[in-house]
């Protein structure tokens, strides 16, 4: 009666559920566990349902490649999540949906791949035109949330050494995109060579694209913003307040917007958006008693991270030292401070404090066929 | 041409509902077929008397809702609705998706999600919905690994 009804029924009842009922429900019979793996859910529900928030995924940054920890927001849970069917340790790089795009740390020159932990699926991306060490990477999801949950995408690679014509390296200047729609790379532009310089030595890989703006943040102080308009072949750099004091900083997209997110010593970690004229409002500030929680005796707030999706921020530090959360919550329009424990233990074993690197996604048992 | 808006549906146990035109059409199939028939629909299935009464009572409700914005009252009404067993559950399924009903449709799928959910391990929803375990070994395997992460 149940166990054979018909996969676009079925397939609109699983789209009600959490991706961890989803995970029971497909383990009762084949019907079922077919119809996950062949009928595409929609997620129009996605965006309106408080059960398919984003989940924080943290990837250890050392003893890479065997597990990782992610957090479910819905139920205040951490799950253990193997990743022994990675070919090479990796680092993330950015996420797309269900997806997250990886660089993999044995190889010096840039490699691309996507990879879904939930399929236990991995997949190289082609090699660019142009080898190079060390570019900026930069990712724009073409279709919207509603398509489903492997949205079309275009990666672009700016800055970064190559090998110049007569032997040694050079700061390359060619701007490279990936199109998932044809898995092709194309040369697209080119980056002015200040601004090659310092994607290449300044920056970490996570850009946010923000109003048809790519936007990048140098890793370290004196902290500065680099843009490329896309469509208008256009960079442009910015300063952030308090540049040179901000001990940690991070770009982020909220409600569309760009938003840093930075602490200084002697004051609160902040929160601002990017307004007219490319000045900063600021819009919030860390509550001192979660801020001085997650620093945990501490005063620099170096160590901190931090990374958001569309409705929420993460601050974080190591798996066990719990984050600070500023979420939207479910009447829109208003946001609220949370405080989430760290990971201690998973099924009763102990979890090592590990120094983590946390990126979002919507997790999804459908398998992608890029 | 008619004296009323009334369309006359005859059930296959061949029970015959008067219902109000702008209520039978919230059903996409007798819409269709009676732009085809013009005023009476054959429902030529399984429908037994209950599930029909439930349908008509249910489109009734959300065209008269439709002038009032009452959001809890509906949701109680529909929550008491769909409390009943498995098996009218079904019943109400198999009717909704036949007769092409999308909000009772929208109801039905959502109140099966939460008893899914509402479970707490695969052998739960195995026992409430009477579904076999018909994998073979080694299939079971793969699911397992792919699931070890929820282990709870």
């Amino acid at each position: 009666m149940w166990s054979n009804l018909p996969f676009d029924v079925l397939a609109k009842i699983f789209s009600f559920l959490s991706p961890d009922s989803l995970a029971r429900a497909r383990s009762t019979c084949r019907h079922w566990n077919s119809c996950v793996d062949t009928y595409p859910i929609t997620t129009s529900f996605i965006l309106l349902s408080l059960h398919h928030r984003a989940w924080f995924l943290a990837l250890p940054t050392r003893n890479r490649g065997q597990h990782c920890y992610v957090y479910n927001p819905v139920i205040d849970n951490w799950h253990l999540l193997s990743l022994d069917f990675l070919p090479d340790p990796v680092r993330p790089v950015a996420s797309i949906g269900a997806l997250i795009l990886v660089r993999p740390t044995n190889c010096t020159v840039l490699q691309l791949a996507l990879c879904n932990p939930f399929t236990r699926q991995f997949r190289y991306l082609p090699m660019s035109n142009i080898s190079r060490t060390n570019p900026a990477v930069g990712v724009v999801t073409l279709d919207s949330v509603q398509h489903g949950p492997n949205p079309n995408f275009r990666v672009y690679v700016a800055g970064g050494m190559s090998e110049a014509p007569r032997g040694g390296a050079m700061y390359e200047l060619k701007l490279e995109m990936y199109d998932s729609t044809d898995d092709t790379w194309h040369v697209v532009g080119f980056v002015p060579t200040e601004f090659a310089v310092r994607l290449t030595v300044w920056t970490p890989n996570e850009s946010v694209y923000s109003n048809g703006v790519l936007y990048w943040m140098t890793s370290a102080r004196a902290y500065s913003v680099m843009g490329y308009e896309i469509d208008g072949h256009r960079w442009r750099g910015f300063g952030v307040p308090m540049a040179d004091k901000l001990e940690f900083a991070a770009l982020l997209c909220r409600n569309g917007g760009l938003t840093l997110v930075g602490g200084a010593s002697e004051g609160e970690a902040c929160i601002w958006e990017l307004k007219e004229g490319d000045r900063w409002g600021l819009i919030e500030k860390v509550p001192m008693e979660m801020g001085r929680k997650l620093l945990g005796g501490k005063r620099s707030w170096g160590s901190i991270k931090c990374v958001g999706s569309e409705e929420a921020i993460y601050l974080y530090k190591e798996l066990g030292s719990g984050m600070v959360v500023w979420r939207e919550m479910e009447e829109k329009a208003r946001w609220a401070w949370f405080w989430i424990e760290g990971c201690h233990s998973i099924g009763g074993n102990q979890v090592p404090n590990l120094p983590i690197k946390g990126v979002f996604l919507h997790p999804n048992l459908f398998p992608f066929t890029f | 041409m008619l004296l009323s808006k009334n369309s006359a549906l005859e059930s296959k146990d061949n029970e015959i509902f008067e219902v109000e035109e702008s209520i039978a059409i919230q059903s996409e199939l007798i819409k269709t077929m009676t732009t085809m028939v013009n005023s009476k629909a054959y429902v030529n299935e399984r429908n037994q008397m209950v599930p029909e009464a439930r349908c008509r009572k249910q489109a009734n409700y959300h065209v008269e809702q439709n002038n009032k914005i009452v959001d809890e009252e509906l949701s109680d009404w529909e929550s008491k609705f769909f409390e009943v067993d498995m098996d009218d559950l079904h019943e109400l399924f198999m009717a909704a998706n036949y007769l092409e009903i999308e909000s009772l449709l929208n109801g039905v799928t959502k109140r099966v999600g939460d008893f899914i959910k509402a479970c707490k391990n695969v052998e739960v929803i195995r026992q409430t919905f009477g579904i076999n375990n018909d994998f073979a070994a080694q299939q079971e395997e793969e699911i397992r690994k792919l699931n070890s992460w929820n282990h709870i």
